[in-house]
């Protein structure tokens, strides 16, 4: 395991030079929390929770970064992908203490070298497989990688604890200890990321799948019964949750283009897709975005939805069917469905991303162990041979991937030549060359080169929008090329006009917005050329259809800026915004910086007030501190 | 060879310097903290004994606050200003520091308390319980609130008294009689007292720690019958005591309620209201609304108003209740003497006596006893199952983490003024000293419009201000602006109860200073003290005001070298209080000024008897001194 992990950081090392990507801006890069030279205690606790994903605002990871970060000084994409790389490796040492410990349960079924040799195998297959690269090489998914991490420590402790209560049973003062461990545990996951909340379940899928009730060398019924009690209560709980947070969850979908329904039925065809993925690991199947998959509209539409389902219910009833003969196929199932339930569910969450797989595998990677030495034991083939093999091509197969991963402008071609029919793929590949298009115009340094780069970069931007007739984004991006580069063709093609006929029905999502701001500062610095008139008629529909969002009136307020608005008229913006939400952090700064600039010492107070009085969790302070001190 | 006892020391050694040098972290912001409140009238006055420090005993032993003197506080104060004057970091830095030290003393004390019990891992609940203490946002008022070096030395020593105790009578029960630990218990609790009088509950304390921690008893639960039964004589004879003491104090007690806007019963009432809010901070603190201004708190008219009212005394009762069965059945004795540690520390300033109602500060002391509750039940529960130990420590290492992110927020905002000042009106929006404190900040910033809405809502809130009192202070906010004074504005002053138009010293002696300094020197002091001329010399009646209020008339036409107005103020200061000796000394001055050689004759006559019965100050004789000489 030793030599594996070393193999393994060596291979995930030429990935370190890869850039930031997508998540990892909003969160990491540009996070000034994060630039802390860790002098300061506040400071560590304010990096901690500077993050608004999900519910928590996952500060454990947080606070990991803010470490990178005052160990590189800066939030260097090197050091945070090396320690993803580190967190990687101990996961994999808890894979194979687990499956150990999992297979230890019953040593009828195996000898003491074939359980070594499968927790081993099942270490090597989690830690080498190619669909982990986009995990542990994607900064931000440190948040997925720690809960994972969390998870698996939890199932390793309740498993040690429980196979000595099976043996010789517990007292009270066991179980209550176990049961702190395991909420301390718990707790841990869930700060690292949501879906740490799972970690019960998964116990439960444990308790169901090696336990089974017993209790001192006994199988007691009530055990079982309890377990099934359990189960039945879980499964209750979760409808509960559907129709207690129902409204939370049905409000996702108005920032979607997908229903509740075709969410849940895609989900069907995604999961064996995934599945697709760890067993025949396809490289060019894999990739950052997987947004050209069709939506299930239907169970008829398209068909393999039905037959996915059939599939499910016929693989689930053979594991139930089989699961004393062999239990790891049912356990692997549950441990894969029930590690999925809360990203591949019924949450308005986006369809498919591989890094959904990194904890849900576990069981499959057990299973997969275990199959290669037991079929190479049953057909006299070496059993280390079979698993160097198998390692090897693994091991390759995530060489290549990895490759692909350390440089930004290699992993969008890869990803475009791999997804040609992905809109975001397409257009991520024309914004990175257009990026570096922007870059070398500064230099010019081959002047050939960088036209070449930039029709290259509007063609995919192009590509995009054909893929995807109602990509803003794409629409906006050509908009801007062809009327700062293209001027004749921009005339031939109104990507303006199209936009506008967009607005009145696009379902606006966060890169929408991106976009728009994006259009705004084009326009504010004078490469796009857009008349006043038809600017503010877009903001005038935009404003129609969502009256209370912020991020419009943020770009709203660049515009108007940029136009050479009134003081009065922007701070008549900031108040609008901050009456539908007080606490945000950009028009509050917008609005002291209005403040400041008309010298008014007292109203100046009052912003400061107003935002100490909306900062519940102080997360401004240090920034509003300095203020004072300058 | 190394023994794992040594190992634990050496451990728990390294653990008490890591805690120690983390919370120096925490606090070390905390230094550059302002000067708040009795920080300017208790130790400004010692800007002077650098350049005189003969007057050094003087300061220690002449202090007026509390009933005996604060001695021992105050020659800290000298010290640190004759050898060590880093100013007000470095006040506060001492602070810190002998905080510190208390946090060392407590994982001393609860070392040998949790001993006694044979509580497991008893060292590291100490110093987890220590840290607990160490860090609560709590303290950051008392910590950083310079004057409260008197609470925190009280503490210092109180805590020494205690540990003396211990040894003292560990001694005792193995019949060694040790007279010096005895000594030591008295002499740090003499220390204790003069560090501030309400040390005095360490004697109950220590009783009580005797009657329910030890019980009499060895470390092998042998009963020493004659320290069991003299505890318990002592016990009963402080309770018969305290009783008494309260009945012969009974009148001075009520007469304290003259001077406040609340009668005892609705004291009593709304200490228990306070005393929970106490419990709930120091366990789950919300430190938004922790500060130094709680003039806010809602009294308790009767059982029933505020409905809160009721809860609280019921829930002391049933708290009661609880303590007497607990007393009763002889079982966890040791939790009866946590709670009884925390009301008996409330005992002098929560209970009859007519102080302020709320401040933070009365925990420091008090709150080691809900710390040491904590630790009883859960070293109970870890005597019962010792399997929970390593859980629950780590439960209270992450509670610990938790209670220092909170502190380093808090200790940020105590590190700046505005921002301090900004917390306390945004959380205590009805706190008359909030936006009393607020209004200084804007005027301190030349906001002076806004700087009067606050001094105008302050007002409001104030129960004893009147408008006259509001109208100096927004004199001294004018000057504070360095702005004209609007014409009006003097016409105004004292108009209303022209029969009593003032009724707070303080704020025209904050006025007074300011103008003695050079803060507004475009302010027309000579029309101000005109204007005071009309109200109170026009038609001289000494109802009008009180004798300290005419003694900073006196003073004021003082600067104005209006000596003849200065004369007849201070007659009717003395007319007043006729022993007063800074009047009289005042009136010396005046009269000699005046040439009215009869009269200071006269004054000087009454000094010497003064001095000759010993009533006189060492500054008065130095003064009068002068006097004779010339």
């Amino acid at each position: 395991m030793a030599a594996l992990s070393v193999l393994t950081f060596g291979v995930y090392s030429l990935g370190f030079s890869g850039a930031l990507l997508f998540d990892d801006l909003p969160n990491l890069a540009s996070n000034s929390s994060l630039s802390l030279d860790g002098t300061v205690v506040d400071a560590w606790r304010v990096a901690a929770l500077s993050s608004n994903a999900g519910i928590t605002g996952r500060p454990i990871p947080m606070f990991s970064f803010a470490l990178n970060s005052v160990v590189s000084g800066d939030i260097s994409a090197y050091g945070l992908k090396l320690t993803n790389t580190v967190i990687h490796i101990a996961i994999a040492w808890l894979v194979f203490f687990l499956s150990r410990q999992l297979l230890q349960i019953d040593p009828r079924r195996l000898d003491d070298s074939q359980i070594g040799l499968i927790a081993f195998a099942s270490a090597a297959i989690w830690l080498l497989h190619p669909l982990q690269v986009s995990t542990v090489l994607y900064a931000v998914q440190r948040m997925a990688q720690l809960s994972a991490l969390f998870v698996l420590l939890g199932l390793l402790v309740f498993v040690r604890y429980r196979q000595q209560w099976a043996s010789g049973g517990a007292n009270p003062g066991d179980v209550l200890a176990a049961l702190l461990w395991l909420g301390i545990i718990t707790a841990l996951a869930v700060y690292s990321k949501e879906n740490g909340i799972l970690l019960p379940a998964l116990i439960l899928v444990l308790e169901l799948i090696f336990f089974k009730g017993q209790w001192a060398g006994r199988t007691i019924l009530p055990n079982k019964v309890v377990v099934n009690f359990m189960l039945a209560l879980a499964a209750m709980a979760f409808i509960g949750v559907c129709f207690y947070a129902s409204d939370f969850i049905l409000a996702g979908y108005t920032i979607r283009e997908f229903t509740l329904e075709e969410r849940v039925l895609t989900q069907l065809r995604v999961l064996w897709s995934y599945l697709g993925w760890f067993f025949l690991p396809d490289v060019s199947a894999m990739g950052f975005q997987h947004d050209d998959i069709p939506l299930s509209r239907g169970f008829l539409d398209p068909l393999t939805t039905l037959l996915s389902l059939a599939a499910w219910l016929i693989v689930l009833s053979a594991g139930y069917f089989y699961r004393h003969r062999f239990p790891l196929i049912i356990f692997a199932l549950l441990f894969y469905l029930v590690g999925h339930s809360m990203e591949s569910g019924v949450l308005a969450l986006e369809m498919v991303y591989e890094h959904r797989n990194y904890l849900p595998i576990v069981g499959f990677c057990i299973l997969t162990g275990a199959g290669f030495v037991v079929a190479s034991s049953r057909f006299n083939i070496n059993q280390y041979i079979s698993i160097g093999c198998v390692s090897a091509v693994l091991l390759v197969l995530m060489l290549v991937r990895v490759s692909a991963w350390s440089d930004n402008e290699r992993l969008s071609f890869v990803n475009v030549e791999n997804h040609p029919d992905s809109p975001r793929t397409n257009f991520l590949y024309a914004e990175t060359l257009w990026q570096k298009y922007h870059g070398a115009s500064i230099g010019s340094v081959d002047q050939e080169q960088s036209k070449e780069q930039l029709i290259t970069a509007r063609y995919f931007f192009q590509r995009a929008w054909e893929l995807d007739s109602r990509s803003f984004a794409a629409l906006i991006m050509l908009h801007h090329i062809d009327e700062q580069y293209f001027p004749k063709l921009g005339a031939k093609e109104d990507w303006l006009g199209r936009l506008e006929i967009l607005l009145s029905d696009r379902v606006l999502q966060s890169s929408d917005y991106n976009a728009i701001d994006s259009l705004v500062a084009c326009v504010a610095e004078g490469g796009c050329q857009v008349d006043y008139g038809r600017m503010m008629s877009i903001f005038e529909i935009l404003e129609k259809r969502y009256p209370r969002s912020v991020p419009l009136l943020s770009s709203y307020y660049t515009y108007v800026q940029a136009s050479g608005a009134s003081d009065e008229e922007l701070e008549k913006i900031c108040n609008k915004a901050l009456l539908i939400s007080p606490a945000n952090r950009d028009f509050l700064a917008k609005l002291l910086s209005l403040r400041i600039r008309q010298g008014d010492v007292g109203a100046m107070y009052d912003v400061v007030s107003h935002w100490m009085a909306a900062d519940t969790a102080r997360r401004d302070i240090l920034h509003l501190k300095a203020l004072f001190s300058t | 060879m190394i023994t794992r006892e040594r190992m634990l020391v050496a451990a728990q050694f390294l653990g008490i310097v890591a805690l120690l040098l983390f919370t120096l972290w925490v606090y070390w912001p905390g230094q550059y903290g302002p000067p708040l409140l009795d920080d300017r009238g208790s130790l400004t006055k010692l800007e002077t004994l650098v350049e005189n420090p003969s007057r050094a005993s003087e300061y220690i032993f002449e202090d007026k606050s509390g009933l005996l003197g604060r001695s021992v506080s105050m020659a800290s104060f000298v010290l640190e200003k004759l050898y060590w004057d880093r100013g007000t970091a470095g006040t506060k830095l001492i602070n810190i520091g002998l905080h510190l030290c208390n946090g060392a003393l407590i994982v001393w004390l609860f070392g040998m308390l949790l001993c006694h019990q044979k509580i497991p891992a008893y060292r590291w609940f100490s110093l987890l319980g220590a840290a607990i203490w160490l860090l609560s946002p709590l303290y950051v008022s008392t910590v950083l609130y310079m004057v409260q070096r008197m609470t925190i030395l009280a503490a210092l020593f109180m805590l020494t008294a205690l540990i003396s105790y211990v040894y003292w009578r560990n001694a005792v029960v193995s019949r060694r009689f040790s007279w010096h630990y005895l000594v030591g218990f008295g002499f740090f609790a003499a220390l204790a007292i003069f560090s501030k009088e309400n040390a005095a509950i360490v004697l109950p304390v220590a009783i009580l720690m005797e009657v329910f921690w030890f019980q009499g008893r060895d470390s092998e639960g042998g009963v020493h019958r004659g320290l069991h039964n003299l505890s318990a004589i002592l016990l009963a004879v402080g309770i018969v005591g305290a009783v008494g003491i309260l009945f012969y104090l009974s009148d001075w007690i009520q007469a304290g309620y003259t001077l406040r806007h609340f009668s005892l019963a609705e004291r009593l009432f709304t200490e228990s209201r306070i005393l929970w809010d106490y419990v709930g901070q120091l366990y789950m603190p919300e430190n938004l609304r922790m500060g130094l201004f709680h003039d806010d708190v809602v009294i308790s008219s009767s059982l029933f108003t505020p409905i809160s009212t009721l809860y609280s005394v019921v829930s002391w009762a049933l708290l009661g209740v609880g303590v007497l069965v607990l007393c009763y059945a002889r079982i966890a004795w040791t939790l009866v003497f946590a709670v009884s540690w925390f009301l008996v520390g409330h005992s002098i300033e929560s209970t009859v006596l007519a102080l302020e109602l709320y401040f933070e500060h009365r925990n420091y002391f008090p709150g080691i006893g809900l710390i040491l509750l904590l630790l009883c039940l859960a070293g109970m529960l870890c005597k019962r199952f010792i399997q929970l130990t390593a859980p629950i420590l780590v439960i209270f290492g992450f509670y610990v983490i938790w209670l220092a992110l909170q502190t380093s927020s808090q200790v940020q905002i105590w590190s700046s003024t505005p921002m301090l000042r900004l917390n306390h009106v945004i959380h205590h929006p009805d706190s008359a000293r909030a936006n009393e404190e607020m209004a200084i900040q804007l005027a301190g910033v030349g906001a002076i419009s806004s700087a009067l809405e606050y001094s105008k809502k302050s007002g409001e809130l104030d129960w004893r201000e009147r408008i006259g009192d509001r109208q100096l202070r927004d004199l001294s906010l004018y000057c504070l602006a360095n702005e004209a004074v609007p014409a009006q504005v003097f016409d105004v002053l004292g108009q209303s109860n022209p029969e009593r138009p003032f009724a707070i010293v303080s704020t025209f002696h904050g006025l007074t200073k300011l103008l003695q300094g050079e803060d507004c020197p475009s302010f027309d002091r000579l029309k101000l003290a005109n204007r005071l001329l009309e109200i109170f010399l026009s038609d001289p009646q000494m109802s009008r005001a009180s004798s300290n209020f005419f003694t900073l008339l006196a003073s004021l036409e003082n600067d104005l070298v209006r000596y003849d107005h200065a004369f007849d103020y201070i007659q009717l200061s003395l007319a007043l209080v006729p022993d007063d000796s800074r009047a009289l000394l005042m009136k010396l001055h005046f009269a000699t000024a005046l040439g009215k050689v009869g009269v200071a004759g006269e004054v000087i006559e009454i000094l010497q008897k003064k001095r000759d019965s010993g009533t006189l100050s060492n500054s008065g004789m130095r003064t009068l001194e002068l006097y004779l000489e010339n």
